[in-house]
């Protein structure tokens, strides 16, 4: 079996999960899941968010690392930059909401490609500190009520659709040709596979695995911004359980933790997958402390899954090659 | 006298140790008080519980990312029990047997089935402290108990329970870890798993008990937490998961696995602890300590990895200049 | 040959073992007499290593049956083997650099303290390795870590590991690859003791000279395939090349030397991790090669020239132009290629495809607007399917699929379509089977017509003498020896090698 075909039937597997999940809802919670209203609202609306900070986690995957630090960069950079936003200085206020995400992802990268830590580990030290940091700066003042203007970011439309799903298709768009059809995303990828190879072939390594961490510092920040407009408040507790959704995300959509797999549209296929279960969770009133565990059990599913899936096209490309010598012979 | 302290092989951080103490003294008013010393010690060993087992994972050249969400699990765990009226021995065994089978599932799945560690731990990580959440409501739950108390708050000829418990607890583990086919089996497999194979080292099996032993020692400090504050807190165990991690690398135990030992833990442990308390004394609000001690221990741990390769560096500069 | 069957220890008949890709051994047999020093031969790939890794436990065969000490036995894993009483010594060092010496030897059967289950009895593990080692006449405490010795040290240190326990059968696997001569006579001494106690020895090697000073009976194998079995005192070593390679040697190596063009590399007194003042100087369409024991320097001169390992001092010159703290984005930009003696997990992204690899150390050069061009993608990869010979239905195949040879193939692809003009090739041939070996040779013949400079590692003297037209024999990290073409003969290498500056 071909490479591309292989990766074909892994990402319609997912999506197959996908269906499966919103069927099962549709079917037991017909009247309060299967509305236009419902749909849209969970598609159109809360999607996004965590599509955003997936899309960097999964950078992250694909380079064989993690971040851990991503939803502790959202808060502090949204509050750095709410006092900005709220006085309307809006290039003032995303200046230093992407400032703050670019400095914390810069520090990561740094972290992980140059002094070489553990990238679990040097991004669960920034996550720290940069949490630290967001309430001593908090210090339990909440900033709220942004003017109008802002809060068109999240509420308003163009031709109906959505602003902020617009932001993430054009996010979508940018990272898929940048990592797809780029020389800088072919680099990624064979960092993810291969590092010491990638290294040895004049790559720049280092640089790369650095940009990945800044990427997902301004993915964050911009997640951070759009919250600040739809929460209408700055608040450090909506770090909330962002990180482990993002990660369950990604390798739910097919972005395993062995690195150099799957695409940005995984992502999203594991995104939606992990928002539609919040939803169902939601509608079936389930208590909102169920939330962690699940998304463990998501992770936990999806690497057994990973093993299940490998085992199977091992399986299939062994016999189809014992079928390809007898006939040589 | 002086053998007996190099044979202990204590590491630099105790100087470290020794240098923060006295900086603390001078500054911080009421720092050098029996109280706080006391205070230091007790805040030691719930830490030091939970590092003992992150020692042993980080040995064998892993890591247990899911011991602070059994920290929460046990201590709600306890409190639960106990209000529901459970006897005494089993308001004790349960939350150790729960932490075993956590470090069980964790074990067989990293070592059997050959996951990638960091990502099972993790995801037991959230499994736990989401459970934590919902078995305990999403609230602190207090509870009561004359004995439990004992063992939090009570003392044994003036010394308090938490204390000699961790001291016996250490010294069980240094034993085991220098004197015991099982300790060298430890080392043998974070040196090498490849040479530990080889040298007929049921890897699998070994590995796995140490999950499990570092789930059962995050579950004792669970249990020790609760009866310490009488209560159990969901999230109380939050910020254990890195503070031993930190504990064990400021050690020198290197993530590299099959170097360091407990004794560097300790004083790790009590880095942390004195960095904690000497800024609590000097006045510093409870949310720059946090950014504070972040920064510290990052800036530890950089400084460790770079040493660790310093280190490697020389040790194959030297391989030519010995010869003969 | 004459067998005693009451003296037969191990017997192994129509051993198979297949690995993904490749048939490691196909139908072996192989006998094994007690206090006999039985010689493994073949070429690296030829499956000695899979051989005795079955014996051992490591692995397990696919077919055939193995009989040892009376029974037939089905080892499935290294435990069993241990407790049988078989010993195996490690090509490559498997000790523990923490650990002490007595930790090492003792690993994974630690003398216990009576009555106390599960403590170790560290007092009689120290004595009984000072009584071992002393027996064997190797002069070490006991309580020094491994990380503090040097490497023909450790290699005495997993001999004695072998001989810890109760053993019939020891499994020695290149054990003088990294040892001088008076090391080796050491080796060879054990070896003599351990006969007289009636041991079985399986002892693996490529050099010819070994097998007359302490083989009683040779096993030529290649290609995964049992050859013959043979007398050891009267073989007649031509015979035995001659079955090694399955044809004459001459034909292996193809060399036409050329007009030598300007110097493409050079080095000035370079020093570095484990190496001092190394003076190494290439010319456009020279193969010059480094030679000398494993752990003498050879390697991590290359590493560090590639700007892998860091240099202390010295200076580097590419195309006359010097590289200042070389980083591999510099060499490969100022025209440098480096094939990785472990090109599987370093030379390679393995799960990637054909074409994607061969672009990978040129893809700003390739793509100059920075997009990817499949089309052009494949175009390149075809071009070097069809110059370079490689094995494949078509360039989107991932390379984990190919075989050892091809895959150093798509290695050097990848090299030359950087077009650069000096390569360094790092044990090329490692674990290659013969028939791609002599394309191999080929390939790097034709590319000296083409005008590039070629230097080569190698632990394989025939290949050295073969096909170098210079060749620097190194020891303990010093070039002892400069030989030309006309005096390259094994003895010489091995004088310089194993000897000292004259």
């Amino acid at each position: 079996m071909s490479i591309k075909k292989q990766n074909l039937i892994d990402l319609l597997s997912r999506i197959a999960i996908l269906i499966v999940i919103v069927a099962v809802l549709a079917i037991i919670k017909t009247e309060s899941f299967w509305t236009k209203d419902n749909i849209t609202q969970v598609v159109f609306h809360q999607a996004p968010y965590i599509i955003l900070m997936a899309f960097g986690m999964s950078l992250a995957i694909i380079s064989k690392g993690i971040d851990i630090s991503m939803a502790s960069i959202m808060v502090l950079s949204s509050y750095l930059s709410a006092t900005f936003f709220q006085q309307g200085n809006y290039i003032l206020g995303t200046l230093v909401a992407v400032g703050v995400g670019v400095g914390f992802g810069m520090a990561n990268g740094i972290l992980v490609s140059k002094v070489k830590i553990e990238p679990f580990i040097a991004t669960f030290s920034i996550d720290f500190i940069a949490i630290g940091l967001a309430y001593v700066i908090c210090n339990g003042n909440y900033i709220y009520s942004f003017p109008d203007s802002f809060r068109q970011l999240t509420k308003g439309t163009i031709f109906g659709i959505p602003n902020i799903t617009l932001i993430t298709l054009a996010v979508f768009f940018i990272l898929f040709i940048f990592t797809r059809m780029t020389t800088y995303g072919r680099g990624l990828y064979s960092i993810g596979h291969n590092k010491e190879a990638a290294r040895l072939s004049g790559i720049k390594v280092d640089n790369i695995l650095i940009s990945v961490y800044v990427i997902n510092g301004v993915l964050a920040a911009l997640t951070g911004v759009m919250y600040l407009s739809r929460l209408n408040a700055a608040d450090p507790s909506i770090k909330g359980t962002l990180v482990m959704d993002s990660i369950a995300a990604a390798l739910i959509g097919g972005i395993p933790f062995g690195g150099g797999k799957g695409t940005v549209l995984n992502t999203v296929v594991g995104a939606l997958i992990i928002i539609f279960i919040r939803n169902g969770m939601n509608i079936m009133n389930m208590s909102i402390n169920w939330q962690s565990s699940v998304v463990g059990f998501v992770i936990l599913f999806s690497i057994l899954y990973e093993v299940f899936l490998k085992k199977l096209m091992a399986n299939t490309s062994k016999k189809k090659k014992i079928a390809e010598s007898i006939q040589h012979r | 006298m002086l053998k007996w302290i190099k044979k202990l092989n204590i590491p630099g951080i105790a100087i470290g140790d020794i240098v923060l103490f006295l900086f603390f003294c001078a500054v911080a008013e009421h720092f050098l008080s029996g109280y706080n010393l006391i205070l230091i010690l007790r805040n030691c060993s719930t830490l030091l519980i939970v590092a003992i087992g992150m020692t042993l994972t980080i040995l064998v050249g892993q890591i247990d990312l899911s011991v602070g969400s059994v920290v929460s699990m046990s201590a709600v765990v306890v409190a639960l029990l106990n209000n529901a009226g459970a006897p005494l021995i089993l308001t004790i065994l349960i939350p150790l047997i729960m932490g075993a089978v956590v470090g069980f599932i964790n074990g067989i799945l990293i070592s059997k089935y050959k996951l990638d560690f960091w990502i099972v731990t993790f995801s037991t990580m959230s499994i736990m402290g989401g459970l934590a959440l919902v078995i305990a409501n999403g609230e602190t739950i207090s509870t009561k108990n004359e004995a439990l108390n004992f063992i939090g708050n009570g003392r044994i000829f003036g010394i308090y329970t938490v204390i000699w418990l961790t001291v016996l607890v250490s010294a069980i583990v240094i034993f085991m870890l220098k004197k015991t086919k099982f300790g060298y089996n430890i080392y043998s497999i974070g040196g090498s798993e490849s040479v530990a194979t080889a040298s007929g080292i049921k890897v699998v099996k070994n590995r796995t008990m140490v999950y499990v032993l570092s789930g059962i020692f995050a579950a004792l400090s669970g249990l020790v937490i609760a009866c310490m504050t009488n209560s159990g807190s969901p999230t109380v165990g939050h910020e254990y998961t890195f503070s031993a991690m930190a504990a064990v690398v400021i050690g020198g135990t290197s993530f590299e696995g099959g170097k360091g030992g407990m004794v560097g833990t300790i004083f790790g442990t009590m880095l942390l602890r004195i960095l904690a308390s000497g800024l609590s004394l000097m006045g510093i609000p409870s949310t720059w300590q946090k950014a504070i001690i972040g920064i510290a221990i990052l800036i530890l741990i950089v400084t460790d990895v770079i040493s660790e390769k310093r280190k490697n560096m020389k040790g194959l500069r030297r391989v030519y200049l010995d010869v003969d | 040959m004459a067998l005693n069957e009451e003296n037969v220890i191990l017997k192994m008949t129509g051993i198979t073992k297949r690995f993904p890709g490749t048939l490691a051994l196909d139908n072996v047999d192989f006998i094994c007499e007690k206090g006999k020093v039985h010689v493994l031969l073949g070429e690296n790939g030829a499956g000695k290593s899979t051989l005795v890794k079955i014996i051992s436990g490591v692995y397990t065969r696919d077919a055939g049956t193995i009989w040892y000490d009376g029974k037939e036995v089905n080892f499935t894993d290294v435990r069993q083997a241990m407790a049988a009483g078989i010993g195996m010594i490690h090509q490559e060092l498997s000790l523990l650099p923490e650990r002490t010496i007595a930790q090492n030897i003792y690993l994974g059967h630690e003398p216990m303290k009576k009555g106390l289950k599960g403590v170790v009895d560290y007092k009689k593990m120290i004595q009984d390795s000072k009584e071992l080692l002393d027996r064997l006449g190797v002069e070490l405490d006991p309580n020094i870590p491994i990380h503090k010795i040097s490497i023909a040290q450790k290699q005495m240190v997993e001999v004695v590991k072998a001989l810890s326990q109760d053993v019939k059968l020891v499994i020695m696997d290149e054990p003088t690859s990294s040892l001088t001569s008076r090391e080796i006579q050491k080796l060879f001494n054990i070896v003599e003791k351990l006969k007289e106690d009636g041991i079985a020895i399986i002892y693996i090697s490529h050099r010819m000279d070994e097998i007359k000073r302490i083989g009683d009976s040779v096993t030529v194998m290649r290609d995964g395939q049992y050859i013959d079995t043979l007398d050891a005192a009267t073989v007649d070593l031509n015979v035995l090349i001659s079955m090694m390679v399955g044809r004459k040697i001459e034909k292996m190596y193809e060399r036409n030397y050329c007009q030598l063009g300007e110097v493409v590399f050079e080095t000035e007194n370079l020093t570095g991790l484990r190496f001092r003042n190394v003076n190494i100087k290439v010319r456009a369409g020279e193969i010059v090669s480094l030679s000398g024991l494993v752990g003498s320097g050879r390697t991590e001169i290359a590493k560090a020239v590639f700007g892998y390992d860091p240099i202390d001092s010295g200076k580097i010159k590419l195309m006359r132009k010097e590289i200042k703290r070389p980083t591999p984005i510099k060499s490969v930009a100022n025209g440098m290629g480096f094939l990785p003696e472990d090109r599987k997990s370093e030379g390679l992204v393995q799960p990637m495809t054909i074409s994607e690899n061969m672009v990978s150390a040129c893809l700003t050069k390739t793509f100059p607007s920075r997009f990817l061009n499949t089309k052009k993608e494949s175009e390149i990869g075809e071009k070097y399917v069809k110059s370079l010979k490689i094995a494949t239905p078509d360039v989107n195949k991932v390379v984990e699929e190919l075989s050892g040879g091809n895959q150093q193939k798509v290695v050097m692809g990848k090299w030359l379509e950087t077009g650069c003009k000096f390569l360094i090739f790092d044990e090329p041939t490692r674990g290659i089977d013969v028939g791609s070996k002599s394309e191999i040779y080929k390939l790097l013949d034709s590319l000296t017509q083409k005008g590039y400079g070629i230097l080569l590692i190698s632990s394989e003297m025939n290949e050295i003498i073969g096909i170098s037209d210079r060749v620097y024999v190194m020891k303990e990290g010093e070039v002892t020896g400069i030989l030309d073409r006309g005096e390259l003969i094994q003895e010489r290498i091995m004088h310089y090698a194993v000897g000292g500056k004259e």
